[in-house]
């Protein structure tokens, strides 16, 4: 026996390169599914941008300079502006493809400048949505900030002009404009940037990293898992058991290289994320926690490719177990896109435990108790390969 | 002597073996014939111990061979038609593999078993890389190292070219010259002139034919 244990290692050593070389198409593929989950929590938040018809009817040529203004101030922040031709803005308004319709009347700008303050239009739909009502209060603010600011210049203009101070009004311009903006609308305290994001308290690299950090090692376990199951056509098997070797043993010469070869991807991935983000640090209990996510996946492995006794079935039947928890833990897509129930499944899925701890480790909450939910998970599973061998015993002695 | 006494088997409900009796003397070389699909691999993986029978036994020198771990390998050596090796893995650990006195392998290799199969030359090429007979030639040595008293073939001969089918069948004379008893299944004609008994399975049950019939008369058998 300890010569199959030692030929079967033998053997998994070489194959190694031939494996980590298999591992880099699911890698493309993996990077592809990341980078799609990644694109569509973007355009999520994307999709929150109001949108807004700008009609100009202003022929002078402040536009130009006033447009970007409008664009990119906070408030306008949720909004998205388009220029549009009026009749074809009060369409998009009925058809609810705009939120309003901003109206700029002729000489708006001008009128500001020389205090004819001709007002703009703002259309809204009949019964007001959310976003309708936001523009409203905030053209309204805009409106009583510039009214304001008007009235404060024109006060301190007048009082000057009285009292033979009109040479000296431009120096105080900008005092008396820092003044009024103090107290017409309080900007700083109404627009305060909020970062929310779906991944919870953790960043979407620390999230992400978690889910890459496991379908790379479960990658490469195919590989490895495949490579094994080639390695026992039934008629050696057969000759095994013959020679008194019996089927948990070989079950056993086949799992210490797939462990091993765990062992020494997570190496090398723990080396590479050691490089990339410096400020990982490694700690007695991750350790552990990698040991137990380790062993937990050489098993999961060994139960599939046994289950199946053929490569290219136990490589199908992996990939998409694997995948299919990973993506019920929300390992793909964040919670806040799945439905609610699969966030209370996932401690229950061995996969989905090993991406709980790795949320932890980010979080800074990886605790013992979630090493020993793995290890639960992996004593299940090793219960569920002890039957299958153990029926396939029987099967093999009917 | 070897004797099999009422052997009968079924997967399942169809019955494969039925009441299946011979005996075999040291030095016999027995072949077994047969359509394809007769059950001819199930008897020798019977015979070999790798599927129990539903019921019967078998006897060598009036012992059961059948114990509770199986036929013990060392007495029984069995070479199934597909070979049962390790094509990533050398000759040399493939040898080793099956070999249950892990010393003797250097000292045979010089001028022993696996030279006269042929196998010294390519100790150390990995066996996906040999050819189909070199392959069974592993196949064969790594029973016959183990100096079994039976050998249970089945089709060793399949597919494999005249030099190749030579030095096998050279080896298994020697090995019945030295006491042993060889039992093989076969569909090479050429092959029954080393016959010392032959059968023909059909049904599920065992009959003696007659080695020096011509091919159209015991084609009638089948």
């Amino acid at each position: 026996m300890k010569v199959l244990f030692f030929l079967q290692l033998k053997r998994a050593l070489k194959a190694v390169p031939k494996l980590i070389a298999g591992a880099v198409i699911p890698l493309f593929f993996a990077g592809m599914a990341v980078f799609w989950a990644q694109k569509r929590h973007t355009d999520a938040t994307g999709t929150l941008l109001s949108p807004v018809a700008l009609v100009n009817q202003d022929t002078e040529a402040y536009l130009d300079f006033v447009f970007p203004f409008i664009t990119n101030t906070d408030a306008a922040g949720s909004f998205s502006f388009t220029l549009m031709e009026e009749q074809e803005a009060m369409t998009a308004l009925k058809n609810g493809t705009v939120c309003a319709v901003l109206l700029l009347p002729p000489r708006m700008f001008s009128g500001i400048l020389d205090s004819t303050n001709i007002p703009a239009r703002l259309y809204l739909p009949e019964g007001n949505s959310f976003p309708s009502l936001l523009l409203a209060k905030f053209a309204e603010a805009g409106a009583l900030t510039l009214g304001s600011s008007q009235a404060g210049i024109y006060a301190a203009s007048d009082l000057y002009s009285e009292y033979g101070l009109s040479e000296r009004l431009s120096d105080i311009y900008y005092e008396i404009n820092l003044v009024n903006l103090k107290y017409a609308l309080g900007r700083e305290s109404v627009f305060s940037a909020h970062s929310t994001t779906a991944t919870g308290e953790l960043s979407l690299p620390e999230y992400y990293g978690g889910t890459l950090f496991l379908c790379l090692l479960l990658f490469f376990g195919a590989g490895m898992g495949t490579f094994l199951c080639n390695a026992l056509p039934k008629t050696l098997s057969d000759q095994l058991r013959r020679h008194g070797i019996g089927s948990f043993c070989i079950e056993a010469s086949l799992f210490l290289p797939l462990l091993l070869f765990y062992l020494l991807a997570a190496a090398l991935l723990c080396a590479a994320a050691s490089l990339l983000l410096p400020e990982v640090s490694f700690s007695p209990i991750l350790a552990a926690f990698l040991f137990c996510v380790v062993l937990c996946l050489s098993v999961f492995t060994q139960v599939i490719f046994s289950l199946f006794q053929n490569a290219g079935r136990g490589l199908l039947a992996f990939s998409f177990l694997g995948l299919f928890m990973i993506f019920l833990s929300g390992g793909f897509l964040p919670y806040a896109f799945l439905p609610a129930s699969f966030s209370s499944l996932t401690p229950f899925l061995p996969l989905g435990a090993c991406l709980l701890g790795f949320r932890k480790f980010f979080g800074e909450a990886l605790g013992t108790q979630d090493i020993l939910l793995i290890l639960t998970h992996t004593a299940a599973l090793c219960l569920l390969l002890w039957l299958i061998s153990f029926f396939r015993r029987k099967e093999a002695r009917a | 002597m070897l004797c099999a006494e009422h052997i009968s088997f079924s997967y399942r409900r169809k019955q494969v073996l039925r009441d299946i009796c011979f005996t075999a003397e040291e030095g016999d070389f027995i072949g077994i014939i047969g359509k394809n699909g007769c059950g001819k691999s199930t008897l020798l993986s019977v015979l070999a111990g790798v599927q129990s029978p539903a019921s019967g036994s078998l006897l060598y020198h009036g012992e059961p061979l059948y114990k509770k771990g199986g036929v013990p390998a060392e007495t029984v050596g069995y070479v199934p038609q597909l070979n049962p090796l390790l094509p990533e893995l050398t000759v040399r650990d493939n040898l080793k593999l099956w070999r249950r006195n892990k010393t003797l392998l250097s000292e045979d290799a010089l001028d022993g078993l696996y030279f006269q199969m042929g196998l010294t030359e390519c100790f150390k090429m990995p066996v996906k890389k040999l050819s189909e007979g070199m392959k069974k030639r592993v196949s064969i040595a790594s029973v016959l190292q183990n100096a079994p008293k039976i050998l249970v073939l089945d089709e060793p001969s399949a597919a494999l070219d005249l030099p190749c089918k030579e030095v096998i069948h050279t080896q298994l004379l020697s090995f019945t010259k030295n006491g042993g008893i060889v039992l093989f299944a076969t569909h090479e004609e050429a092959e029954f002139s080393l016959c010392t008994a032959l059968y023909i399975l059909k049904d599920g049950i065992l009959q003696t034919a007659d080695a020096r019939q011509d091919k159209s008369t015991l084609i009638q058998h089948f």
